[in-house]
């Protein structure tokens, strides 16, 4: 190959040969294509629950009955056949389940990122990560199953009054089920720790219990909070586990109120399957309060979502 | 103006209690979600299978002949 041949391949302009225009292409079209398909789904749930408030109904060519949005915002009764659309039962079930699962995977969780990332042998990190897996992979069907048949019997031995159904159960299993994410997430984040910062550390004469705690886990605060809030939006989300063992009596709880926890309660994912499971007519306004119940968990996880990536910028460290 | 001087004579003592409560804390924690997991399935395969049922009928039958002794009951597989 002569000199010319060689400084003709090498300095050939690629990056509008058909191979890169195609390839950039095609990798276009995927991004385009997950955002259409985001914007669709807000689209269709937006102009699904405007056919549901008195409000926005008339435009959307709605004629019968509709729902007031401050009485689904603020009503505290969800009875279907009596037209009472208050989410707010609904939603504080959600939450007790948030919260419940919080306490059970927020510091399991985090303990599992120190000791995978701070204490574990490689070994050991090889056998506990995939296990760790594992719990994420169970269907979560199974996990609402373990809720009914396992747990709540468990409990009953302790308490006699716990019914079948509640919310104590299913918070645990939801938890055992957000732990992965939790502690994978920030074993990332304290894995990214720079060495030398725990060197620093070791230098002063801390100890090993002194570096995890005082210089890892602030050092990857950011990674944590994130972990922390993606999880619970898995759990405001999560819909089988729930169906299956929380019950499908809407009640008023408050979730910072333990005993609210030994009842039943209809959080909001676990409402919507009832109401496409049961036998509501399509086109009435039972089936459109059904989007009006999507709209709101998908703002809640929205507003989850963007509340992460500013405490993950505020509290994001450079190295 | 006066310096105060602060003279350390050794280098103190350090406790490895904290420490070594605060590693087996975390296996602990590592270890509740997969040890709870194992703990469910075992239950599922037990009452899925049943395995200690088998003894309960032969048991079971082995009671029931002596209930009758001028018959021929076996019930040995």
């Amino acid at each position: 190959m002569s000199t010319d041949d060689l400084r003709r391949d090498l300095t050939r302009r690629t990056e509008n040969a058909p191979q890169e225009l195609l390839t950039r292409s095609f990798f276009f079209l995927c991004a385009v294509l997950s955002i259409v398909t985001t914007v669709s789904i807000i689209l269709m749930l937006t102009t699904e629950a405007a056919k549901f408030f008195t409000i926005t109904a008339p435009l959307m060519g709605i004629e019968g009955p509709t729902a007031s949005v401050v009485d689904f915002l603020t009503g505290t009764e969800w009875i279907i056949n009596n037209e009472q659309f208050g989410v707010l039962p609904l939603v504080s079930a959600t939450l007790a389940i948030t919260v419940g699962s919080a306490v059970v995977a927020l510091p399991l969780g985090v303990a599992t990122a120190i000791y995978l990332s701070e204490y574990a042998s490689p070994r050991a990190q090889q056998v506990l990560k995939p296990a760790l897996e594992v719990l994420a992979g169970v269907p979560t069907v199974v996990y609402g199953f373990f809720a009914v048949v396992y747990i709540t019997p468990a409990f009953r031995t302790v308490v006699p009054g716990l019914g079948t159904f509640n919310m104590l159960s299913a918070s645990i299993v939801v938890g055992i089920m957000i732990i992965p994410m939790v502690a994978s997430i920030s074993e990332d984040a304290m894995s990214a720790v720079p060495d030398s910062l725990r060197q620093a550390g070791y230098g002063m004469g801390a100890t090993k219990f002194d570096v995890s705690v005082g210089i890892v886990v602030p050092a990857s605060l950011s990674g944590i909070f994130s972990s922390f809030i993606l999880a619970l939006s898995r759990a405001i989300g999560e819909t089988m586990a729930v169906t299956v063992a929380a019950g499908s009596q809407a009640n008023l709880l408050n979730p910072l109120n333990p005993a609210a926890y030994l009842e039943g309660a209809l959080p909001m994912t676990a409402a919507m399957v009832n109401l496409l499971t049961g036998d509501i007519t399509g086109g009435g306004v039972a089936y459109r309060s059904l989007f009006a119940i999507g709209l709101t968990l998908f703002v809640i996880t929205l507003v989850m979502n963007i509340v992460s990536d500013l405490v993950a910028q505020r509290y994001r460290e450079e190295y | 103006m006066a310096t105060r001087e602060n003279v350390i004579e050794d280098f103190g003592h350090v406790s490895r209690t904290v420490g070594t409560v605060f590693r087996y804390l975390l296996l602990a924690a590592t270890l509740f979600g997969i040890v709870a997991l194992a703990v469910f399935f075992i239950y599922v395969a037990n009452d899925a299978i049943q395995p200690l049922t088998a003894a309960d009928v032969t048991e079971d039958a082995r009671q029931f002949a002596a209930t009758w002794p001028g018959y021929d009951l076996d019930f040995s597989p």
